[in-house]
């Protein structure tokens, strides 16, 4: 399927009339996670992502190989999103295998952009999740704004900012 | 009725379609869903290494390096010691501003991540139009690559995928719907 896209540099987006696909776009992050019912409430409920789908993971899923997986372990799949961002988020729950401790430093984050700040530091912490002090953030382009991260039942790292301030 | 009587009527209507079409735009055009995704940061050992694989290999656009001041809020986020020095870089990719980005850590014995992690707890997924051109640039680079996989999407289209690891162990996945032939 071909469709238009933005094409942005330096901040400036403009329209650009290539009815193809860009080279490369990102589709999803993906985290691992030790039980999807308890996980999924954290990307839905704290911060509003809309589940698309879950689905049983086949016995010959390509993610027992890249996250190089026991093969014993049960595995199942949920993808959530936007209306703006379809898919943008999954996350693939292994069962009957014991998940190691997050390693730290945490190797990686997701960073979200969210109107309503407040309200999902108030829903992340009544989850009982593990809650940074929240930042002052400063982006290079001189917007301020607050900036929070906590951490989903598994260690996943999960930041997300707001902008209150623009420059002139 | 149009405020400010002094200025034309006319320049606020430009104004105002000018602010609707930026606004259509530029990422605040996601303000309505009341979150965005932004972009998802991952640790690395060497970031003029790592630029080798996500700009030279996959093809994003680095936009900006920096230095994190000393005991900043990644320090805290990532439980990182003090003592680290840190290098932040953010990439795009043609239709999304700012959508990946790479924190290096400097100094600290045990980060120098110079073995894959064994057990990945995270993966991006990127779709790519020049699928064969970045396994060639990955096998290039010498990234550990997965063999080759065949899917079929929930909504019924078929496609090859194949999976690699950057040279600190962060697991990406890139794809390619079959139907499209490489530009």
């Amino acid at each position: 399927m071909l469709y238009k896209y933005i094409y942005i540099t330096k901040g400036n987006a403009m329209t650009q009339s290539i009815d193809e696909k860009p080279p490369v776009r990102f589709q999803r992050a993906n985290y691992i996670v030790s039980d999807l019912d308890r996980a999924l409430p954290v990307y839905t409920d704290v911060l509003g992502l809309d589940l698309v789908f879950v689905k049983e993971s086949a016995e010959d899923s390509y993610s027992y190989e890249v996250f190089q997986i026991d093969r014993a372990a049960k595995m199942r799949f949920a993808v959530l999103g936007t209306p703006s961002q379809p898919n943008c988020m999954a996350l693939t729950e292994l069962k009957g295998i014991e998940l190691k401790e997050t390693p730290l430093p945490s190797r990686s984050a997701i960073v979200l952009e969210c109107t309503d700040f407040d309200g999902v530091m108030q829903r992340a912490k009544a989850a009982g999740l593990t809650v940074f002090e929240e930042g002052n953030l400063v982006t290079k382009d001189g917007r301020k704004g607050r900036e929070l991260g906590f951490l989903d039942h598994d260690g996943n790292l999960i930041v997300i900012y707001l902008i209150l301030e623009h420059p002139e | 009725m149009w405020p400010g009587r002094d200025i034309p009527c006319g320049r606020h209507l430009i104004t105002g379609v000018a602010m609707l079409v930026v606004s259509f735009f530029t990422p605040t055009a996601y303000a309505d869903d009341g979150i965005r995704f932004q972009r998802s940061n991952h640790l690395v050992s060497n970031l003029d290494r790592a630029f080798r694989v996500y700009r030279d290999v996959l093809g994003l656009k680095l936009e900006a390096v920096r230095t994190l001041p000393r005991g900043g809020y990644a320090y805290d986020l990532f439980q990182i010691p003090s003592t680290a020095a840190l290098r932040f870089a953010v990439f795009s990719s043609p239709s999304q501003e700012n959508i990946l980005a790479l924190t290096e850590v400097r100094g600290v014995d045990g980060l120098d991540h110079q073995e894959p992690f064994r057990f990945p707890r995270m993966a991006i997924v990127l779709e790519s139009r020049e699928f064969d051109t970045v396994i060639r640039r990955a096998e290039g680079e010498g990234l550990m690559l997965f063999d080759e996989n065949a899917f079929t999407t929930s909504d019924g289209r078929s496609g090859r995928q194949r999976g690699f690891h950057d040279h600190d162990g962060n697991l990406i996945v890139v794809y390619k719907i079959s139907e499209e032939t490489d530009k």
